[in-house]
């Protein structure tokens, strides 16, 4: 390792800006380390103790910013100062979102007259006046932040529905409605398939299973997770239903959440009786196999050949078919190793994704851990420290706080790749790529590095979530990802079911 | 230029500008400091309020005596504004102020000395490294003000036992954090605001506006507080200019509109206006107002006996 530091005499930025040039600094390819700290002598203590001291800061100043960064090689560690003085110049630079534009729900109104949508990301506590504001002058409200306390959450719900209005989330992440993507959402198909869902990537999942199929979507509404608690009633997928049992473009409907509570499960089935079109309904973990959907691909498929008119049992035979092959393909990937290595660590950024897993695996490995435990599974006592077959969502609230999404910032997962990588006790890795606008840019390259690392020790296996007219383009990630010595399996479904066979001898 | 607010602090002379942030300017003769900041940031002892969202861009500042007399805007008093204080009122104040800083304050802040499981934030070796030497540095101030003895029951040598505790871990805190008002110093400035509060509760001022100078006051306990104050004034001495105003206006008990609402919720106002104070406080900065907050709340807490 060799550490490279710059000291810019009189420089000076936020702090914040500070924190978030120095990891994105720490995730660029080969570098293990970085800091951007003003000059002083207590920080030049915690630089020192970092490992990331060197002789150009013993003269600095309080007033002089101080940029370290430790790197595998003096190239590496030269491109990231490099690109340090680019990200501070971008943090400094007053940003787009700065431009002049409305301040106030008020202004936006009148600045898109007609508007009948408001999509409000605030932190959660402003955001609750604001979604009341909004419903007040007749607008439908996409809520994507989180923290909104509970109680008023059920307020705007029920005004909401008083009103005819929808309140997608808190806490909503995806929607598209009538082909607008909003927030976490792809480029897919038009069609005649409504999904209303409780699970932001589960809704991603189908519905590019479904475009990348031929298949199309009409509408596809989000509720946020809580709507089907008990507190809130599932007021909101309820009325998501009926808007899609209304919408003369919607044939089909898809519904998608994990277990809601039984109460509102009631409410909901009583409502999908009176409905005259075909609904598939996927409920993590309480599909009956071979029955109901168990998986997201397998209720993606079935609202498809309905919306085709053809029979879903055959649908579901073919994709039996195909998982029958998984056996022989597990073999071609089991290393001989020693009897330490045998458990899956899956790092999802997808919490839909790790319920999936969830689902699929705990019968098969037997005992399971995980930061969001669903029913027969572990919680772990830390969600920094895998311990046995150890499943992670590191987009849930207590690992991003204070950070961008691992959707949109790799580098946290990057880096627990490489640790679980090191890890004796690791057989396969298992990893989703969500794809689509407000996902990174260019998650390969990303990737790529921590993926290679890792694959010359384990086995790596990952899905990707995208179409060929996002951004990102699924086809060129998937490749890439190949390329770098991951397995690409066409969904999280079949990842799972893959590492399921390849552990299965060793479970 | 429209000067909506005065902080009484501020003095004449020519100033140059120091550092630009969207809704402040400072600016700095050498030795003092005085901020061009937006209605937005609001009143403080050293702030020339400004109408609008931002102050407008220049480069100098020439303030005249007669440009900071009261005829020409509001002049702000900065001084401590100290309610009648329940006991037990402010016990369950603290709680309160503790409750909105453990959930609302910046992942990155100083709020993780309140609950350890914010550490987890804490992600690479820089960022474990930093929290490791706030710990100690905080231990050590604790370890001073806790165990300062009641002045009835002080011994000279037990003060000055304690007051070069306090001293020791102010000395590891200053300078520690990113940006250029770090969070150690805004920490440092917190534990000397809750100290001019104790040393006006022992004052026996309540109820009055009062001069926190570095005079101590309130009789015996007073001393005590006192010569805390000046340990820590004296080992938190800061070299850049923005953290050294702070802290010595923190000692001087001199503070901001926010800081002024804060402590007056925390001494006789009841829940939903400490909640709301808070927010107001943590709004300052990026994690400022927090590492400020958390130092004036575990240093009230450390010496909550004395107030009263």
């Amino acid at each position: 390792m060799i550490v490279l530091g710059r000291v810019r005499k009189g420089a000076y930025h936020d702090s914040v800006a500070l924190m978030r040039v120095g990891r994105e600094l720490g995730a660029m390819p080969g570098v293990a380390d970085a800091a951007l700290m003003m000059g002083t002598r207590s920080n030049r203590a915690i630089l020192e103790s970092s490992g990331l001291l060197v002789p150009e800061f013993e003269h600095a100043g309080d007033a002089d910013l101080l940029i370290a960064v430790k790197a595998a090689n003096a190239d590496q560690a030269g491109a990231a100062l490099a690109a340090a003085d680019t990200l501070l110049r971008a943090a400094k630079r007053p940003g787009a979102s700065a431009a002049p534009g409305p301040r106030d729900l008020e202004g936006a109104v009148e600045a898109l007259p007609g508007a009948n949508l408001a999509l409000i990301s605030l932190a959660g506590r402003y955001a609750g006046p604001e979604a009341l504001k909004a419903l007040q002058r007749g607008l439908h409200v996409m809520l994507f932040s989180d923290n909104v306390p509970l109680e008023v959450e059920v307020r705007l719900k029920k005004l909401a529905r008083s009103k005819g209005l929808l309140v997608m989330g808190p806490d909503c992440g995806t929607a598209i409605l009538n082909g607008a993507p909003l927030a976490f959402a792809n480029v897919v198909r038009r069609g005649d398939i409504g999904v209303v869902a409780a699970a932001g990537t589960g809704l991603q999942e189908v519905t590019c299973l479904i475009s990348n199929r031929g298949g199309g979507i009409s509408q596809a509404i989000g509720t946020g997770g809580r709507d089907v608690k008990r507190e809130v009633g599932g007021i909101m997928f309820i009325e998501g239903l009926r808007a899609l049992a209304a919408d003369p473009a919607t044939r089909v409907i898809l519904l998608v959440s994990k277990p809601p509570d039984p109460s509102v499960l009631r409410a909901i089935r009583r409502v999908v009786r009176g409905i005259r079109k075909p609904v598939v309904s996927l409920l993590l973990g309480e599909g009956r196999p071979g029955r109901d959907p168990v998986t997201l691909e397998e209720a993606a498929l079935a609202a498809l050949a309905l919306s085709r008119g053809r029979s879903v049992e055959s649908a579901l035979r073919r994709l039996a078919a195909r998982d029958a092959a998984f056996g022989a393909m597990a073999r071609g990937l089991r290393r001989p190793r020693g009897g330490r290595h045998r458990y899956l660590r899956g790092l999802f950024s997808g919490g839909t994704f790790c319920a999936e897993a969830q689902v699929l695996l705990r019968d098969v490995l037997g005992e399971l851990h995980s930061n969001v435990p669903g029913r027969g599974v572990q919680r772990l006592a830390d969600a920094w420290k895998s311990r046995g077959h150890t499943l992670v969502d590191l987009g849930d609230d207590e690992l991003t706080v204070g950070r961008p999404h691992p959707m949109m910032d790799y580098s946290l997962r990057n880096r627990r790749i490489l640790e679980e990588a090191r890890d004796p006790a690791t057989a396969v890795i298992l990893l989703d790529v969500v794809l689509g606008y407000g996902a990174h840019p260019d998650p390969a390259a990303e990737l790529a590095g921590p993926l290679g690392e890792a694959a010359k020790r384990v086995a790596v296996v990952c899905s990707v979530t995208g179409t060929a007219g996002d951004p990102q383009n699924r086809a060129k990630v998937a490749a890439a990802l190949k390329k770098a010595g991951a397995t690409v399996m066409p969904t999280n479904a079949a990842a799972c079911k893959l590492c399921g066979e390849i552990l299965r001898e060793r479970a | 230029m429209r000067i909506v607010s005065i902080g009484d602090q501020v003095q004449p002379g020519r100033y140059a500008l120091h550092s630009r942030f969207r809704r402040a300017l400072n600016f700095t003769d050498g030795r003092r400091l005085v901020s061009l900041v937006s209605e937005e940031v609001g009143p403080g002892p050293l702030n020339l309020v400004v109408p609008g969202s931002a102050p407008p861009p220049r480069e100098q500042l020439v303030l005249r005596r007669q440009d900071l007399g009261p005829d020409r805007a509001r002049v702000y008093d900065s001084s401590l504004h100290l309610a009648r204080c329940n006991r037990r009122r402010f016990r369950r104040n603290l709680a309160a102020l503790e409750a909105t800083l453990v959930a609302e304050s910046h992942p990155l802040s100083l709020a993780f000395l309140l609950d350890r499981r914010r550490l987890a934030r804490f992600t690479n070796p820089l960022e474990r490294a930093l929290a490791k030497r706030v710990r100690t540095g905080v231990g050590a101030i604790r370890a001073g003000l806790a165990k300062t003895p009641r002045a009835a029951r002080a011994t000279s040598a037990a003060v000055a036992h304690a007051c070069a505790s306090t001293a020791r871990g102010v000395r590891t805190l200053a300078g520690c954090g990113f940006g250029l008002t770090p969070s150690g110093d805004d920490f440092i400035a917190g534990v000397l605001v809750a100290l001019c509060v104790v040393e006006q509760s022992r004052a026996g001022r309540v109820g009055r506006r009062a001069e926190a100078g570095p005079r101590p006051r309130g009789g015996a306990s007073g001393r005590v507080v006192g010569r805390l104050k000046n340990a820590v004034l004296g080992a938190g001495r800061s070299g850049s200019i923005l953290a050294a105003s702070a802290i010595e206006m923190a000692a001087r008990g001199r503070v901001p509109a926010r800081t002024q609402r804060l402590v007056a919720a925390l001494a006789g106002g009841d829940r939903d206006e400490v909640v709301s104070a808070a927010r107001a406080v943590l709004a300052m900065g990026s994690t400022s107002g927090a590492d400020f907050a958390t130092g004036l709340l575990l240093a009230l807490r450390w010496g909550a006996r004395w107030v009263g």
